[in-house]
């Protein structure tokens, strides 16, 4: 059977919701190529939504890995998911997303396993964190 | 009793089994063999004997066809009187006793059909007497002769012609002829009686043959009959016996069959159990075999991960001091921080024994192929053990025969690391002694040499019977050497694994308390002495272009990273520290270095994994900045892919000062560096104001316009609507949610090089979130309008030339 790698992105905005998924795709390529594994690629722009969603178990949070831009617009932020996600035993990696490093440097009060300044390596580097991570929760190799 | 002992005992037992069971098979299949052979002989052999009766009923046949032949033939002669017409009656009276005879014999066994067979000659006999008083019968019957010579007269009396018959002759004679008509009426009525006489005898004859003949026929076919009865009874004996025979056969057959079939079947779950266990076995072999694989693997990972765990603080601890040997000290201190130093290198150099013990032992080694000076080597050696010799009191020398070529191919390392540990050795065990090493070149063919290496000294030597044993793992001389001398028991064993591995031997020869002689035998190609590489001169000599230049330290361990700065700071030289991969992205994108130190193993992003990032998607490239990987001496393969992802040099650990400049130098010569003086910014944006740059999403894309065209149509529909919605919020003055939008319209913009726009909606997202009114908010985000109207055009223009 098949390993489902399944991955959330949370970004409101679409274009760079779009940019994190093709990334995160490609990062994963090499492993999908080869059989065995499969992606299943969940992202959202509404986060009030998604909240609702995950509060009513419309959804579930067996994610591998979740990218979120901290600020999520309506007074939402990545704290807010992340706690109602660990709450129902999530383990995913967190790469936590936003355009400063003031957001960090302030302390966000959630746990995360990155945090990714949202420049133009961004979602190379999402990517490349997400390689890792899965190299090593697998013990395959994708480098080339 | 031991398992294995138990299996073996098993395996005899089954062995066994299988053999009795065997033979009692083959004995089985003999006797049923035997059996269907006497069975079947016995009923051929019936079969033979049951052809007699038939023979006698041929004998009866002929006999009976020879005496109807011989009856025959009297009668056909009592009228012709021909001789021939007797022969056949004479010929079956000369073959009839034969015949009976023979007959006789063939009824040997039986009285009733002898008498019978007796019967019937008699009858013969009788018939064979009243044949013969026929045959004299006929002779004396002159009944026609008389009647002839009465003719001749009556023909002479009155000359009838002779055509009349006999009758009307005698009664046409005339009356002149009277007295011979009484003579012949005299003569007639003797005829006439002599006739009826004869025939009498005849009737009475033929009357007895008749009987006879009929007597015969009747005992013939009560003898046939007799015999047919016999013959039939005796068929029906064999046919019983037969029948018998048969079952008991078959019944034999049955029961021998039942048994085979058991023993069959027994025999054949035997050998099933037998290889069902068999197969268990190998499983379990194969299963052992596996763990043992997994643990040596497990091992050999303890072992390298144990050497980087230990080595790593000793590194520290040996670097450290060399360091602190740099300054000024007084004397006390100097000699402490000297033994710090010997002890910590020794205690590398016991490592690295373990390290390349484990290696060897899964023949991970690989051989490098280069030019190299053997004096240099010995050089080298002696100078290391030099103050330990004189410590010892021991003089240490070595020589170098005059017909040795000078420089040899092949690898130098580990011919060093053979004769570190043979002169370490020789040293160690010698106290007020000798120790002398030397080489001769011996030619084996052209440009090849068999390198002999001669290790002397007048040591405590090794028990001759310890000699067999010496180049075995973990082993000394004796226990207590370990005590007294300390080592790993690994050296001379490494040796000698090295040898070999190089295609060399090695020969020990050694007394105790008189020395020992190592004689190391390898094969070299002869080499070129301009191709040597130059080993970095001795004195530490900071290259003058590093001074002043920018070096990112990543390494995990924090020795490490102290170390280089210790090292960095003497030298003069600026350096960021980065604790692993992702400190270090982020720190090069901010800051613009000119060389990195970069740990291969990191938690994390790994070196190689950073490196590569940094090359194709920082494209930062490797004359601008080239990557040293912090490793252990990789392999050839290793290297070479290393290589292909964009590092440039190697710098393993532990390392010296003098390894960090050689490493230095080594990667700026190989990538063309010439460290560019620093620019001013040090941020590797290129982003121009007011034009797209559309180069990362290209690079993101991987060669799919289709994604490029969307994303781009995305940007300009998300951005224009953010931007919108913003303007909107800003003139009902919800500030909050206007910054929301700025800030969540930000990133795209930066993404495809809108930095104008971005720094605008950075502008108004600031002015908002930190209550400043130096800003009109409206002009700003009309700004921003405008400033879209210019990306979208050029973003548009791009699309429509992609179409």
């Amino acid at each position: 059977m098949k390993k489902t790698i399944k991955v959330l992105v949370i970004e409101d905005n679409e274009y760079y919701s779009n940019l994190l998924s093709n990334a995160i795709q490609q990062s994963l390529n090499p492993m999908l190529v080869r059989g065995g594994y499969q992606l299943v690629l969940r992202s959202f722009t509404d986060a009030k939504e998604y909240i609702r969603k995950i509060k009513s178990k419309e959804l579930e949070s067996d994610y591998t890995a979740i990218f979120i831009d901290y600020y999520l617009g309506d007074g939402i932020n990545a704290s807010h998911v992340i706690k109602l996600l660990r709450e129902q035993s999530c383990d995913a990696l967190v790469v936590l997303l936003s355009q400063s490093k003031t957001v960090v440097e302030k302390g966000t009060g959630i746990p995360y396993d990155y945090f990714v300044v949202k420049d133009k390596f961004a979602p190379a580097l999402c990517g490349l964190y997400l390689q890792q991570y899965i190299e090593n929760k697998y013990s395959v190799s994708l480098g080339q | 009793m031991t398992d294995p002992a138990k299996r073996h005992l098993k395996k005899n037992s089954i062995q066994i089994k299988i053999g009795t069971l065997l033979v009692v098979a083959v004995i089985l299949l003999s006797a049923i063999c035997y059996l269907l052979y006497r069975n079947l002989s016995t009923i051929v052999s019936s079969i033979s004997i049951d052809q007699v009766p038939e023979l006698r009923l041929l004998s009866i046949r002929e006999i009976s066809t020879d005496i109807e032949k011989a009856g025959n033939s009297v009668r056909i002669y009592t009228v012709t009187k021909d001789p021939s017409d007797i022969k056949p009656y004479y010929a079956f009276i000369s073959n009839i006793d034969e015949k009976v005879n023979k007959l006789r014999l063939e009824c040997n066994n039986d009285s009733v059909l002898l008498a019978q067979t007796d019967a019937i000659s008699n009858l013969i006999g009788e018939n064979i007497v009243i044949w013969n008083k026929l045959l004299v019968l006929s002779r004396n019957n002159n009944v026609i002769g008389n009647l002839r010579r009465l003719s001749v007269q009556l023909d002479s009396v009155s000359g009838t012609p002779k055509k009349q018959g006999i009758l009307k002759r005698v009664f046409s004679l005339s009356p002149d002829t009277s007295r011979i008509e009484k003579e012949i009426a005299a003569d007639l009525e003797n005829i006439v009686e002599q006739n009826q006489e004869v025939r009498d005898e005849l009737a009475l004859r033929e009357l007895q043959l008749a009987r006879n003949s009929s007597e015969i026929t009747g005992k013939f076919y009560d003898l046939i009959t007799k015999m047919e009865n016999e013959v039939y009874e005796h068929i029906r004996g064999k046919a019983e016996a037969a029948a018998v025979v048969a079952e008991k056969t078959y019944r034999w057959l049955v029961m021998l069959s039942i048994s085979g079939g058991l023993l069959a079947l027994l025999i054949i779950y035997i050998i099933i159990r037998y290889a069902r266990n068999a197969w268990a076995y190998q499983a379990a072999l194969e299963k052992a075999r596996d763990e043992a694989e997994n643990l040596a693997k497990t091992k050999e990972l303890f072992m390298a991960n144990m050497s980087h765990e230990i080595r790593t603080p000793v590194t520290a601890i040996s670097g450290f001091t060399e360091q602190l040997l740099h300054e000024q000290l007084n004397e006390d201190t100097s000699n402490s921080l000297r033994i710090i130093k010997s002890s910590s290198d020794h205690l590398l150099k016991i490592i690295d024994d373990i390290l390349d013990f484990s290696k060897l032992q899964s023949s991970r080694i690989v051989l490098e192929k280069v030019h190299f000076s053997v004096e240099q080597i010995m050089a080298d050696v002696k100078a290391m053990f030099e103050s330990q010799a004189r410590l010892n009191n021991t003089r240490l020398s070595y020589s170098m025969d005059p017909g040795t070529p000078p420089v040899l191919v092949g690898d130098p390392y580990r011919m060093k690391q053979i004769m570190i540990n043979l002169v370490g050795n020789s040293v160690k065990f010698t106290k007020d002694g000798e120790v002398h090493f030397g080489v001769t070149g011996k030619s084996i063919s052209p440009g090849k040499i068999e390198l002999i290496a001669t290790f002397a000294d007048t040591g405590i030597g090794i028990d001759e019977s310890k000699l067999n044993v010496i180049f075995e793992d973990f082993t000394q001389g004796e226990m207590s050497t370990t005590r007294k001398y300390g080592g790993t028991g690994l050296g001379l064993s490494i040796v000698k694994r090295l040898t070999e591995l190089q295609g060399g031997t090695i020969d020990i020869s050694s007394k105790k308390n008189e020395g020992t002689t190592i004689v190391c035998r390898i094969p070299y190609g002869t080499g070129d002495e301009s191709k040597i590489k130059q080993e970095v001169s001795k004195p530490v000599h900071v290259p003058e272009e590093i001074s002043g230049k920018r070096i990112l330290v990543v390494d995990d361990e924090e020795y490490n990273r102290m170390l280089f700065r210790k090292i960095l700071d003497r030298w003069n030289v600026s350096c960021r520290l980065a604790e692993n991969g992702m400190e270090a992205l982020e720190l090069l994108k901010e800051e613009k270095f000119d060389l990195v130190f970069m740990d291969m193993r990191m938690p994390g992003i790994d070196g190689l994994k950073t490196t590569r990032f940094i090359r194709e998607e920082m494209k930062i490239s490797e004359p601008e900045m080239p990557v040293i990987f912090i490793s252990a001496a990789p392999g050839n393969e290793e290297r070479q892919k290393y290589m292909n992802s964009g590092v440039n040099g190697f710098l393993q650990k532990p390392f010296t000062e003098e390894m960090l400049t050689a490493a230095i130098k080594e990667v700026m010569s190989n990538t063309g560096t010439r460290f560019m003086e620093l620019p001013g910014s040090t941020s590797h944006d290129t982003e121009s104001e007011g034009k797209p740059d559309l180069r990362n999403l290209y690079h993101i894309s991987g060669g799919d316009n289709q994604f490029v065209r969307q994303m781009l149509v995305s940007f300009i529909e998300t951005t224009g609507k953010g931007l919108r919605e913003m303007q909107e919020a800003i003139k009902n003055h919800q500030l909050e949610p206007a910054a929301d939008l700025s800030h969540k319209i930000q990133p795209p913009c930066r993404h495809v090089g809108a930095v104008k726009l971005f720094n605008i909606l950075l502008r108004i997202e600031k002015t908002i979130r930190k209550d400043d009114h130096s800003e009109s908010l409206e002009k700003l985000a009309g700004n921003a309008i405008l400033e879209f109207g210019v990306i979208s055009r050029q973003i548009n223009d791009h699309i429509a030339k992609m179409e």
